[in-house]
């Protein structure tokens, strides 16, 4: 199967995935198609020249399948970008630098003490950030600083239209130059991001899609890891924010969790593939369809030393990237949030339950202290064994 | 109840805090009758070891009577008087299973800390920062004991007091395996860096191990003193002499076969090079100061083993690997797994072939612990090992 949008064919999937055939594809009676216009192809559209190298895998992925074979591999041009705004931002900043005499007749002010101070500042913080994007293997965070640095110029130049210009011209055309670089800025972060995460062909145009994956060994065989995953209603006792999973039967289930402001979010989930011992797939049903899925597979680890879980799940986050990045903000990051389940998943299977520390009863910074008993009230209940005996009264110290 | 808190660089407090419950299945809440400052406790209080909130009840070595067990706890019932390792240890998981305790791949809820810091996560322990778990210490009137099955040794031998098995909770284990591990042959001579209580307790378990001679290095003439005295050990003041030279001399230009830090972080050390790490360390371009390290394997007879207790937080500079790689020395190190060690070592107590007591210099109750740790800190009143009552 071609995608929709033939650019150029990679014949390279992903490493270490394997492409699924359009008859397994078909198979399961998936009749789900790559959109046309994925947010990338729209952004390629958009910046001509900037967006034609990007190259897709033969074999779109079928939700659910651990195959992620759309690879993207147009990082080049992004990093081509942030390479040159680097020399860029070092050779303005060594202009403002040595020089803000000049620069500040360029921008029509007055080259007095004040305005040139303000250059010399403004020139050490290009050279920081310049080195910065030269010296890290993934510059985006530092471009993403550029685009500060240049709101920063913005905000000075137009004070200065206001008061102090003593040539609107020059002020003005220093202005637009700036707002140029800065679309120039947002375009390179634009491109690094998109190379990060591909998107997924069944997403609404301009969803993106965030994938993570984790994997984690325990002291358990085979065939019981597996029977543990492939009961729904197991999740909960290691998934923090999985409040109760239903099994609807024939694979369904139902999921829910509460959101912040007591709102509580359900959702469906069918199981798209179920090999024994080896390997379960799912995907999200309903109004939520087919936007998220994972898999999971199960494999013997080396010298009978338990079994291997990979998790793999792919998801378009609430609220698309804004979602993502407010997620991220909370450090309720996706790949942290799937370690930390797996580490709760594997002291399940081995010690039958998840432990609690007096610091990470409560979410949030709480010193190594016994917990208060309004603070325990917050943990519901679930993963607690209540106190038997009124000890607290005996020692008399409450 | 009263607990020691850590309240920031070279503070602590005796707060009063919630009582402990049982959170776990595996949960018991001990009433505390005996607690120790450890020397790793300093690096806390001085502020070598990261992650650590104002409020944190310190404290991993401690024992005292069962006041409450979870409902899976079927070896111990209220009453039954207990020594509780330092490591937190599932005993289930791959690393419990093949002994190596201090590594449980379970026991640390806020194992994404560690695996920041060091790659992969050990086991957690009571009172040692956050990144360890977060776990409130022993140093307080009840504490709670995660997995007790596996880190709670009852002691039935009324005839033994506090004194003489409350440190099968950390202090003898880590001497006895710092000398473990540096698999001592007959006629062997083996050098210690550090006379505190690891460093007596490493000289002491080389004895026992079969070492011929121990040699003690450290800068305080009491300390020495108690090494020559109880551990048989000849002694080199750093101070006084070339360490390396001294060394060598006393071993016929060879070397010691073994080499054991039993200083870690905070060791101290003459010259420029010790100048210089002090200097890095305040401006958090070192995060430790590896002066024993460094002295130990430059004075390791070639082939030997270089086996590290003292406790190391992050990085270290002017590694001297060269003489590791060229010189074919071991190097062997962990926290300790101290439940693999409890039965054995409360065993050699009760044959009274070690009476652990030797090291304490001072009791005190638990109120006093502020003043305490700057007594055990600056080394004030002649003071080797702090016992707390929490109860006095």
């Amino acid at each position: 199967m071609q995608p929709a949008t033939p650019s150029r064919i990679d014949a390279e999937p992903l490493e270490g995935t394997i492409p699924e055939t359009e008859s397994d594809y078909e198979a399961r009676g998936n009749t789900m198609r790559p959109t046309t216009e994925s947010g990338r192809d729209r952004f390629a559209t958009a910046l001509p020249g900037l967006g034609h190298d990007f190259t897709t895998s033969p074999t779109p992925a079928v939700a659910g399948a651990a195959t992620g074979t759309i690879a993207w591999t147009g990082s080049d041009r992004g990093e081509k970008l942030a390479r040159a705004l680097g020399a860029f931002s070092i050779g303005l900043g060594l202009a403002q630098l040595l020089t803000p005499r000049q620069l500040s007749r360029m921008v029509g002010l007055r080259p007095n003490t004040r305005n040139t101070t303000v250059m010399r500042i403004l020139g050490l913080r290009e050279i920081g950030t310049g080195i910065a994007i030269l010296a890290y293997p993934r510059p985006r965070a530092w471009i993403a600083t550029r685009i500060a640095g240049d709101l920063v110029d913005l905000a000075l130049l137009g004070k200065s239209l206001v008061r102090g210009s003593k040539n609107r011209v020059k002020t003005t055309s220093a202005a637009l130059l700036t707002l140029g670089v800065t679309a120039l800025d947002i375009a390179t972060t634009e491109l690094l991001t998109e190379a990060r995460k591909a998107p997924s062909p069944e997403l609404a145009p301009g969803l993106r899609e965030t994938k993570v994956r984790d994997s984690i060994t325990v002291e358990a065989p085979v065939d019981e890891v597996y029977a543990f995953w492939r009961d729904p209603t197991n999740f909960p006792s290691f998934m923090r924010r999985i409040e109760s999973v239903q099994d609807l039967g024939n694979g369904r289930a139902r999921w829910q969790t509460s959101a912040p402001g007591g709102k509580s979010i359900e959702w469906e989930t069918e199981l798209l593939d179920d090999v024994a011992n080896s390997r379960l797939a799912w995907r999200t049903t309903g109004h939520a369809g087919g936007r998220d899925s994972g898999v999971v597979t199960f494999t013997p680890a080396p010298g009978g030393r338990g079994t291997v879980v990979t998790v793999e799940l792919r998801y378009a986050p609430p609220g698309g990237k804004l979602g993502a990045a407010f997620l991220k903000l909370i450090r309720k990051e996706p790949s942290q949030e799937l370690a930390e389940s797996l580490r709760a998943f594997k002291q399940v299977i081995e010690t039958g339950e998840v432990l609690l520390s007096d610091a990470t009863v409560v979410p949030g910074p709480h010193p190594a202290r016994p917990p208060t008993p309004e603070e325990l009230g917050q943990l519901r209940g679930r993963t607690t064994y209540p106190s038997p005996t009124g000890r607290r009264q005996a020692t008399g110290n409450r | 109840m009263l607990a020691n808190c850590w309240m920031g660089v070279g503070k602590t407090e005796v707060r009063e805090v919630p009582d402990p419950q049982i959170l776990n299945r595996r949960d018991i809440i001990v009433k505390v009758t005996s607690t120790a400052i450890c020397g790793s406790d300093l690096h806390l209080y001085n502020g070598f070891v990261p992650t650590m909130l104002p409020g944190d009840i310190l404290g991993h070595e401690f024992m005292g009577i069962v006041e409450e067990t979870g409902p899976e706890i079927t070896h111990l019932k209220p009453g039954d008087r207990v020594v509780v390792a330092f490591p937190i240890s599932c005993g289930r998981c791959g690393q419990c299973k093949r002994g190596l305790y201090s590594t449980c791949e379970n026991s640390n809820p806020n194992a994404w800390l560690a695996e920041k810091q060091w790659g992969h996560s050990p086991c957690g322990i009571y009172g040692y920062s956050h990144t360890l778990g977060g776990f409130a210490g022993g140093q307080a009137q009840y504490v709670r004991v995660p997995y007790a099955d596996v880190g709670a040794l009852k002691i039935e031998d009324d005839s033994l007091a506090d004194e003489h098995v409350l440190f099968l909770s950390d202090i003898f284990p880590t001497g006895y395996m710092g000398a473990e591990m540096c698999n001592i042959q007959p006629g062997d001579t083996v050098a210690v860096w550090g006379c505190g209580p690891v460093g007596l307790f490493a000289m002491a378990s080389a004895r026992l191990l079969g070492a011929e001679r121990v040699i003690a290095i450290d800068r305080f003439d009491y300390r020495l003193r108690i090494a020559r005295e109880k551990c048989g050990a000849e002694t080199i003041d750093y101070e006084e002499v070339d360490v390396l030279e001294a060394l060598n001399e006393l071993t016929g230009g060879r070397g010691p076969d073994a080499c054991i830090d039993a200083a870690g972080t905070e060791a101290h050390a003459t010259g420029p090079l010790y100048l210089a790490d002090r200097v890095k360390q305040r401006l958090m371009l070192e995060t430790d100061r590896p002066t024993a390290l460094r002295q130990a394997i430059m004075a390791c007879r070639n082939g030997g083993t270089i086996s590290v207790i003292g406790v190391y937080a992050g990085f270290i500079d002017h590694f001297p690997m060269g003489a590791v790689m060229n010189r074919s020395l071991t190097i062997r190190t962990g926290q300790t797994h101290v439940q693999r060690y409890m039965q054995p070592l409360l065993e050699l107590i009760q044959e009274r072939r070690i009476d652990p007591s030797f090291v304490i210099t001072h009791e005190l109750p638990l109120r006093d612990a502020p003043r305490a740790y700057e007594i055990f800190n600056r080394k004030e009143d002649n003071c080797e090992k702090v016992v707390l009552k929490p109860w006095n």
